[in-house]
């Protein structure tokens, strides 16, 4: 070890405190950042593995491809992996009866890369072994007649052939052509040229060997029931290949060079996989969430440069003498830096590693809290996000880290440039004698006395000491208030976009044959509190502009005879519900109930997306003046020519008083594109009948235990013999729920960053303010050797504390009101909502800054309260 | 060149210094011209605020004058680099202050041999035992600065001063700091080894026995010579 060395490091043990707060630093700083980047790693691994496990682990899939167009694309050198489903064909199951939307099964042969690639969730039975084995959509297991179960080991003949209509040779692209199909609208047949025919070719014998959930491309109202059957087919008429790429990226090339060559055919690739590894088209939310580490990044590398180069600056001021007698003796400007560099690689040596196991351990425990609640939210899955320990996320986190040092090191290393030997020995060139005055007494002297003057030329003729503090405490003000912004917009956009809803559970009861049956057995379900039932309508309304709000004006579609049409939803209500609503809504009930004439109390809040600022926001349609009588009906719309056509009327409705809350027997606080209309039952009954087919009718449940009430709710709608069967359930809670705790996630994330930060910024306080008097007790034991009170001492230093505190403050709130509207800019990306002025993280922040301070100063001046006066000043 | 300029081993030319600027200003060195021969014991006397140390510190090359010129055994100071100037005042000059200026953190051995080891070259071990033979810190050799009396600090300061046989050595109030005792021992120190080391010595001084002692005699006053006399050869 060099002398340079050995006295830096010698230096660094006598100040064992400067040196601990110059290592919490290097150490607060890697961990945040390490944090940081193994929270992303940890979360694009779940994102990644999710997706894989959802819809697989390919990144791009070629469908109906010839052989040949087969064999060339698996040839292909960009392609590290394929895997091929050769099509077997149609299969007609004569005895799929009635009960099911086709008559076909669609026959796929998966080769075993291809059960590797795609996540088959068999849940019962085996992957089939051989093409004459087969798995079985789970939906075709259930809901057949009784006896016509098919189990595992069943034996299924079918009469496999192609469907034809004009000639040509249908696929799974096509609607089934037949007029059974009734996911066909009136008119569709035609327009696809008549029905379909079925070619028969062979007959195939195949045995059931499982049932599975369901395939990433297979969709509602396919002409034929996906059935994979195992590995066996070499030649086909059509195939699928699945296809993994070494460079991702070539993925889109490889796309368009199928288009142009294969016009048949059809590209899908998996982007929700590639954004997660930052590849492709579609990578904006991959993006935003780089760029937020980015931000946040930067944000702790400020915070960590501000303490560490503070800690350095200080170091250099106290090593002054030191550097100017080495300077006397004989060290170079270069043999100086490099002793300051060797201060800066021993804290990083012991800093850095900490930091690293810190950051890991500090996210892992993080993670274990809210990994479920994000896994939740984000997939549905009651799952946590495990920690990755990536070795490019550690060494991001060393090379920010080392920046980080570097930059904090570089600036005070400078001033050894012009250290002048002989200034630094005699420690006067930090105090620069300048021409302009000084006022005698000033405003601090007017104010606090001689204190006050000591403590107001302090501060003017020693600036550049305290310029570190005062910039220190502003960046603490500024750092805690946009954190806290980010938080209070991020909750403030966060219930816009996250409603809450009174009730807990929606069960659609549209169709249901027994409705008193159907809403006994939802009150008799163990774990419903309460049942309010409603049904819905939708309608339209042609409307009169002058009733338009500007923005209403914008809403809605244009007739082809001129005229605006805006869609309602109406919801009526048992009249007891509607009573209590209208109370709740300070309206009173009696003018609406059992009336010839309907009124309803009509809610205007739409929220849409304005096309110009691509941002959602509440928008209030009509500007009626009082109680307006409205024509409700259905406009027909005309698809070929793009407009509305005949209009239907089905009554009048008198909009007769407007609420600001929607009833809690709805979910148009989730889908409020619409006006909302509340009737009750009794004014309405009239139109029951007529409107029976387009009716909808709803159950809305209050249950605590919303999971296990739904639980039940689901087997009851599995169950023939139950009034519930097959009628749709949603868990408005649980969406909530998983709202509500993204809200805690980001909550958490950020108060940890804010607590932290604020944690290095109480170190640079202390840290500056400490040196600052211990630098200075020659100077205090002079005022002392000469008549200073405690008191007056006291009031110096206070003086002091407020020069720099108030400083701080009024720069800290007047560059955060800038940070603010910065961060209340970026996350209204997407809704709108008004600024409003951080106040009380302004408040909080001030009252920390004079506390720290006061704390700080009343600490150190106890530690030299002691000092005796003759020894302080004979200190060198 | 002649005999006399050969022998010449510090050789001061119109040397200016002032501080600050306009009515701040102050010139504490007001076109100083002298020279010192090889071998010499010169002594700068002068009141307080005379610019004696303010010479003392240019000639030892710690501050920059602000005209004029200094050479040292030929070769102009502040020709040099801030590099060479390092060097100069590692290997060329010994500097002793008044205040000792010890490095706190490091013991008697390893502040005497500092000079050596910036320049990063091995220690020779006889010389550093003959050092504190003499300045008799044998016993004190792994003691830190907080651990010694005034007496003993400038004894470490002076050995840290002969430890590269400068050209120079340049003492500033050397005994300023301490009783008469001790005053007494640091001036037999250094006029040891100004004798036996043949070094050419200068001091700053208010004490009339040390000036008495010298060869050479230098008064200022107001930053200007007011004496340069040679009392011995």
């Amino acid at each position: 070890m060099n002398i340079f060395s050995k006295i830096t490091k010698r230096t660094m043990l006598q100040n064992k405190s400067r040196t601990l707060v110059t290592l919490i630093g290097v150490v607060l700083s890697t961990a945040m950042i390490t944090a940081v980047t193994s929270f992303g790693a940890s979360l694009q691994k779940f994102l990644v593995d999710s997706s894989i496990s959802q819809e697989g682990d390919w990144h791009g899939m070629a469908a109906y491809i010839d052989q040949q167009e087969k064999e060339q694309l698996e040839g292909d050198e960009r392609i590290s992996q394929s895997a091929a489903i050769g099509e077997i064909g149609y299969g007609l199951w004569e005895e799929m009866g009635e009960t099911y939307c086709t008559p076909y099964l669609y026959l796929e042969s998966f080769s075993e890369e291809a059960f590797q690639m795609i996540p088959i969730d068999v849940y019962e039975g085996r992957l089939p072994e051989n093409d004459r084995e087969i798995l079985i959509p789970s939906l075709l297991s259930q809901g057949r007649a009784e006896g016509m179960e098919l189990r595992v080991g069943d034996t299924l003949s079918l009469t496999l052939g192609k469907r034809l209509l004009g000639g040509e040779t249908l696929t799974q692209r096509d609607l089934w052509a037949n007029a059974e199909n009734r996911y066909l609208e009136p008119g569709d047949l035609e327009l696809m040229g008549g029905e379909e025919t079925f070619q028969p070719e062979e007959q195939e014998t195949f045995t059931v060997v499982g049932f599975y959930s369901g395939l990433p491309w297979s969709g509602y109202g396919e002409a034929g029931y996906s059935v994979i059957a195992g590995p066996g087919v070499q030649e086909a008429d059509s195939w699928r290949v699945l296809l993994r790429l070494d460079r991702m990226g070539e993925i889109y090339s490889l796309r368009q060079e199928l288009k142009e060559s294969c016009p048949e055919a059809e590209f899908e690739i998996h982007d929700d996989l590639l954004q997660w590894y930052g590849v492709g088209d579609n990578r904006n939310l991959a993006l935003v969430m780089m760029s937020l580490m980015a931000i946040v990044i930067g944000l702790i590398m400020v915070g960590g440069i501000s303490l560490i180069y503070n800690a350095f600056s200080i170091s250099l001021r106290e090593r002054t003498r030191q550097f100017g007698l080495l300077s006397s003796v004989g060290a170079t400007k270069k043999q100086l830096k490099k002793a300051l560099n060797y201060e800066a690689a021993s804290v990083c040596l012991l800093g850095i590693p900490l930091g690293l196991l810190g950051g890991l351990i500090g996210i892992g425990i993080t993670l274990q809290f809210i990994g479920p609640l994000m896994a939740n939210w984000i997939h549905g899955v009651d799952q946590g996000i495990p920690l990755k320990v990536s070795w490019i996320a550690l060494a991001i986190a060393v090379l920010f880290a080392l920046i980080t040092v570097r930059i904090s090191v570089w600036i005070p290393a400078r001033r050894l440039k012009h250290l002048s030997a002989m200034e630094a020995i005699r420690s006067s060139q930090d105090v620069k004698i300048s021409s302009r005055k000084v006022r005698s007494v000033g405003l601090g002297g007017k104010l606090f006395g001689l204190e006050g003057m000591l403590a107001s030329k302090n501060y003017r003729r020693d600036k550049r000491k305290y310029r570190t503090t005062v910039v220190s405490l502003t960046l603490s003000i500024v750092l805690f208030v946009t954190a806290g912004a980010f938080v209070k917009y991020l909750n403030q956009a966060g219930q816009d976009v996250f409603a809450n809803s009174e009730m807990d559970l929606y069960v659609d009861l549209t169709g249901v044959e027994e409705l008193d049956a159907a809403l006994l057995e939802l009150q008799q379900t163990e774990g419903v509190e309460e049942v309010s039932f409603c049904r819905q309508l939708n309608v339209d309304w042609i409307v009169k502009e002058e009733l338009l709000t500007e923005e209403g004006k914008l809403h809605g579609w244009e007739r082809a005879d001129g005229g605006k049409i805006l869609d309602y939803s109406l919801v009526i209500l048992p009249d007891e519900q509607f009573a209590a609503y209208a109370q709740a809504q300070g309206i009173d009930p009696e003018e609406f109930l059992g009336q010839e004439k309907l009124k309803g109390i009509y809610v205007d809040r739409v929220r849409s997306l304005d096309p110009e600022t691509q941002q959602y926001q509440n928008r209030s349609l009509l500007n009626l003046q009082g109680p307006t009588e409205v024509e409700l009906g259905r406009e027909q719309y005309d698809g070929e020519n793009n407009e509305t056509s005949a209009f239907e009327a089905f009554f009048s409705l008198e909009l007769t008083a407007r609420a600001e809350e929607f009833p809690r027997e709805t979910m148009a606080s989730y889908f409020s594109d619409t006006i909302l209309v509340t009737l009750p039952e009794s004014s309405f009954g009239a139109y029951e009948e007529q409107l029976k087919d387009i009716l909808q009718q709803e159950a809305y449940l209050k249950a605590p235990e919303h999971r296990e009430v739904a639980q039940q709710l689901i087997d009851k709608a599995q169950d023939r013999n139950s009034a519930l069967y097959q009628h749709n359930l949603y868990d408005m809670r649980e969406n909530t729920e998983r709202d509500q705790n993204i809200l805690l996630v980001i909550r958490v994330l950020t108060g940890g960053f804010v607590g932290l930060m604020s944690l290095v910024a109480v170190a640079n306080i202390f840290n500056t303010i400490s040196t600052n008097l211990f630098l200075r007790r020659r100077e205090f034991a002079v005022l002392r050797s000469i008549g200073m009170t405690q008191r007056g001492f006291r009031r110096m230093m206070g003086c002091e504390c407020l020069i720099y505190g108030l400083r701080s403050i009024f720069y800290g709130v007047l560059i955060s009101v800038g940070t603010s509207y910065l961060v209340y800019r970026g996350t209204s990306f997407g809704v709108r909502y008004d600024y409003s002025l951080p106040w009380i993280y302004w408040g909080i922040s001030v009252a920390a800054v004079l506390l720290v301070v006061g704390i700080t100063m009343i600490y150190s001046m106890r530690k030299m309260r002691g000092d005796n006066i003759i020894d302080e000043l004979k200190q060198e | 060149m002649d005999k006399e300029a050969n022998m010449e081993i510090l050789k001061v030319e119109d040397l200016c210094r002032t501080y600050g600027q306009g009515e701040n200003q102050v010139k504490a060195l007001d076109h100083v011209s002298f020279s010192i021969e090889k071998g010499e014991f010169a002594a700068i006397v002068g009141a307080s605020g005379s610019g004696k140390s303010t010479l003392l510190h240019l000639i030892g090359g710690v501050d920059r004058p602000t005209s004029g010129k200094i050479y040292v055994d030929g070769k102009d100071v502040y020709a040099q680099n801030e590099e060479e100037l390092a060097i100069f005042r590692r290997r060329q000059v010994g500097l002793i202050y008044q205040f000792y200026n010890l490095i706190p953190v490091l013991n008697v051995r390893e502040n005497i041999t500092l000079p050596v080891l910036m320049d990063g070259r091995k220690v020779n071990e006889k010389r550093v035992k003959e050092l504190l033979d003499i300045l008799k810190l044998k016993n004190r050799e792994n003691h830190l600065p907080n651990q010694l009396s005034g007496g003993q600090q400038q004894r470490v300061s002076i050995g840290r001063a002969l430890i590269n046989s400068p050209a120079l050595v340049l003492a500033d109030e050397p005994t300023g700091n301490l009783d008469s005792k001790n005053s007494q021992e640091i001036l037999q120190l250094l006029r040891l080894s100004h004798e036996k080391y043949r070094q050419t010595l200068v001091v700053i001084t208010h004490d009339e026995n040390i000036a008495l002692q010298a060869d050479h005699i230098l008064a200022l006053e107001d930053g200007r010579i007011v004496r340069d006399e040679v009392i011995r050869r």
